[in-house]
Order: structure tokens, then C-alpha cells, then sequence
């Protein structure tokens, strides 16, 4: 009897464990979070349009259906991003995620400079180079700093009815997802 | 050979049971990181790096792309008022007010996530701005598959497993096992999505309000 409830204590604190390890490993090994469904459709540093409003969407479901999605791949060890989008909605924000899909960045048109989307991601060695020499441009950009390197950009795009639907559209294919090389970081290297 | 059949024994349920209850733990509502106002459950953390362990392995694995505090939240509900499972052939009714926000939307899902799509193919989902108000700024929603007057949010009533475009494909296949698959079909989920609420981005959780919903009647 005593034998009988070590054993099973024994296989209760191993239940625990099992419990832990798999809920802590799930964000590492999970086949079909955002990114890896992500790879499957877009090419990296450009925008793919995952989501048009009011159509079924198999790539990511739980999106709202009134919504336009838009995703593009970076890799920050390569080059500084830069992101821009042309046009007015009713509504758009734009996210910043990691490899593992969590959130580290989200801004919306009413907190973005002059309601326009610019939007420049940095390492922390980058944003030292962008400090030295800072261009002009970065003046109306929202400028992030982080230290994943890897990660993904999701703009949203509203689409109250129908007759937003050209604009929303417009707004997603005008988006751009670059490398940003100013001229202080192109001459990094040589000098 | 006791010893051995008693390692077996912890070997057997310290995985099944460990597995089972971290399949379980992101499959359903579960209580950590969540915000809960009646019958809407949210999760402000999710997708965030302060994520507790539990929401980060459920966006993993659902492969979701949550929403960022300065873009809104997801309020989700799977059952009316009176904690019934909500279904496709009932007429419900939503009423009251949302916290504050921007503009909001209200969508029906499935169980499965997809969104469910109204009988002329657009998705069954609402805009704030284009809602019938009251004077008071007060708002009524009928849900489900009767015409309704004022704001109508058609919910296909047939439950052929979303009866909409793009979902066919998936459902209509489906041949063996029909009385589960039916079953979890009939039902659905309202998802009220706030954007650009101070619920999230101020932090002010406590105040805030969401309309309720109520049965009205189902078909047989």
C-alpha cells in the first residue's frame, strides 16, 4: 500500500515535469506557428498579402476576417529594415514579431508619424551607426531598436465595406519591405 | 519483475498525464494571463515577451499572430449568458456597450478558428462604424440564422461546417465519424476584436464593459 502511493507520487511528479518541459518547448518546436506558415508563402524582405478582407484565409484563420494582412520576413544580421507603406485608411497597424512569433513592436496610423507608415528596425550596432550619421530620412520614420535578429512585419488593414476595398488593397501592394542602407552603414565596411 | 512493472507504470503515466494536460492546457480557456468580463475571455499578454509560458506555447501552436498593444485585443466567447455552448442554428442577441475604443469588430469562427462565412459567401463579421446605434450610443446585435432588423449579424444556421467558400473543401470530405464532427460543427465562437483601446494601451482593464449575449430562440 505505502509502496503503491511512493509509486504513483513518483509518476505524478513525473506527469509534472513532462508538463513543464513540453508547455516551455512548444514556442521552439511548434511546426505550424506564424513563421514557419509564413515561410511557406512569402519570400523574405518583401511584402506577401497573406489576408484580403472578407475571403477565407487558410494561412493564419484566427485574423480578423475584416482585415487585410500583409507579412514580410527580415533578417537583421543582413541589413538595417525599412519599412513604408503610401495611403490613408480608416485604420492600419503594423506589428513587429520575432522568430517565435511574439509581439516586440506594434504601432497604429494615429501613432505613426503624420499617419504615414515608415517604420526602420535596428540592431543595437545599427542604431549606433544610425546615430553617428543620421539621414534624413530616418527624421519621419518610427525607429525601433531590438536585439532579435530574425522576425517578421504584419501590417493590418481595415476595411470597413466595400468600398474600401481598393484603397485597402492599394495600401498592401504599396508596401515595402527594404533593406535600409544609408550612406553611414554602406561605408561601415570599407572603412 | 514488480519493479519493473511499477517503472513501467510511472514511465506510463507521468507521460500520458504530463502530455494530456499540456495538450489540454492550450486547447482550452485556460485561466493563466486571462482577462475575463461576463462571458469574454481575452488575453492581454498573449504574443507579448512578458507572455507567461502557457500563452506563448497556445500562439505557437495555434500559429497565431496576436494582436500588439497598440493595435487592439480579441475578446473571445464560446457561450451565451447563461454558459450554454453557443450554436448555429440559435438566434442570439447582443446588447450593451464595449470599453472604449476606436472602432471594434465582432466575427463569428468556428471551433477550429476559421471565420465562418454568411450564405452570399462574405465572412459573417460586423464593423463598429456601420452599426445602428441607440441615442445613447447603446447598440443591439441580433446573431444567428433569422433575418433580423437593426444590426444583423448572419450566423449560417445549416452548421454544414461553415456552408461558405474555402471551408468546403475541408468539410465536405469529412465521411466517417459525422456525429462528433457535426456536433463540435454546430457549434461557433464570437470573437469582438477592440483597436486602438486604452484597454490595452493604457492598461485600464478593470473598467471595462462588454456587451452581453442572450438566446433568443433556436431552430430544431
Amino acid at each position: 500500500m505505502k509502496r503503491s502511493f511512493y509509486v504513483l507520487s513518483v509518476a505524478f511528479v513525473l506527469a509534472g515535469i513532462v508538463h513543464i518541459l513540453i508547455v516551455l518547448l512548444i514556442p521552439n518546436y511548434a511546426a505550424r506557428d506564424a513563421w514557419a506558415k509564413l515561410e511557406q508563402v512569402a519570400a523574405p524582405w518583401s511584402f506577401s498579402i497573406v489576408a484580403l478582407p472578407g475571403q477565407s484565409n487558410e494561412i493564419l484563420p484566427l485574423v480578423d476576417p475584416a482585415f487585410g494582412i500583409a507579412a514580410c520576413r527580415f533578417d537583421l544580421s543582413q541589413a538595417p529594415l525599412w519599412v513604408s507603406a503610401e495611403g490613408q485608411l480608416a485604420f492600419w497597424s503594423i506589428a513587429i514579431f520575432d522568430r517565435q512569433g511574439r509581439n516586440i513592436y506594434s504601432f497604429n496610423d494615429r501613432t505613426a508619424i503624420e499617419r504615414q507608415l515608415s517604420l526602420i528596425v535596428v540592431d543595437p550596432v545599427q542604431m549606433a551607426q544610425l546615430r553617428k550619421n543620421p539621414p534624413a530620412s530616418v527624421d519621419k520614420a518610427v525607429l525601433v531598436e531590438t536585439n532579435t535578429a530574425e522576425g517578421f512585419v504584419l501590417i493590418r488593414a481595415l476595411q470597413e465595406n466595400q468600398s474600401w476595398a481598393a484603397p485597402v488593397l492599394q495600401f498592401l501592394t504599396s508596401a515595402r519591405c527594404e533593406r535600409f542602407l544609408n550612406d553611414a552603414a554602406a561605408r561601415q565596411p570599407a572603412g | 519483475m514488480r519493479a519493473f512493472g511499477e517503472l513501467f507504470a510511472i514511465l506510463f503515466v507521468g507521460l500520458f498525464v504530463g502530455g494530456v494536460l499540456a495538450w489540454l492546457s492550450i486547447q482550452k480557456n485556460h485561466g493563466f494571463g486571462t482577462l475575463t468580463i461576463g462571458q469574454w475571455t481575452a488575453w492581454p499578454q498573449a504574443g507579448s515577451i512578458n507572455a507567461d509560458p502557457y500563452s506563448k506555447a497556445k500562439v505557437a501552436a495555434d500559429g497565431d499572430v496576436p494582436l500588439g498593444a497598440a493595435e487592439g485585443i480579441a475578446f473571445h466567447s464560446i457561450t451565451d449568458q447563461r454558459g450554454n455552448a453557443l450554436r448555429r442554428n440559435c438566434q442570439y442577441r447582443l446588447s450593451g456597450m464595449t470599453p472604449p475604443a476606436r472602432l471594434w469588430t465582432l466575427a463569428a469562427h468556428d471551433l477550429n478558428d476559421r471565420a465562418l462565412f454568411r450564405s452570399d459567401g462574405r465572412p459573417s463579421n460586423l464593423v463598429s462604424r456601420e452599426l445602428l446605434r441607440e441615442s445613447n450610443g447603446q447598440f443591439e446585435i441580433f446573431a444567428g440564422p433569422e433575418l433580423a432588423s437593426k444590426n444583423w449579424l448572419e450566423v449560417s444556421g445549416d452548421g454544414d461546417g461553415g456552408g461558405g467558400i474555402g471551408v468546403v473543401s475541408d468539410d465536405g470530405s469529412s465521411g466517417g465519424d459525422q456525429g462528433s464532427r457535426r456536433g463540435r460543427d454546430e457549434l461557433f465562437k464570437l470573437i469582438l476584436r477592440l483597436y486602438d483601446s486604452p484597454v490595452t494601451s493604457a492598461g485600464r482593464e478593470a473598467d471595462a464593459t462588454m456587451p452581453t449575449v442572450t438566446l433568443i430562440a433556436c431552430k430544431s
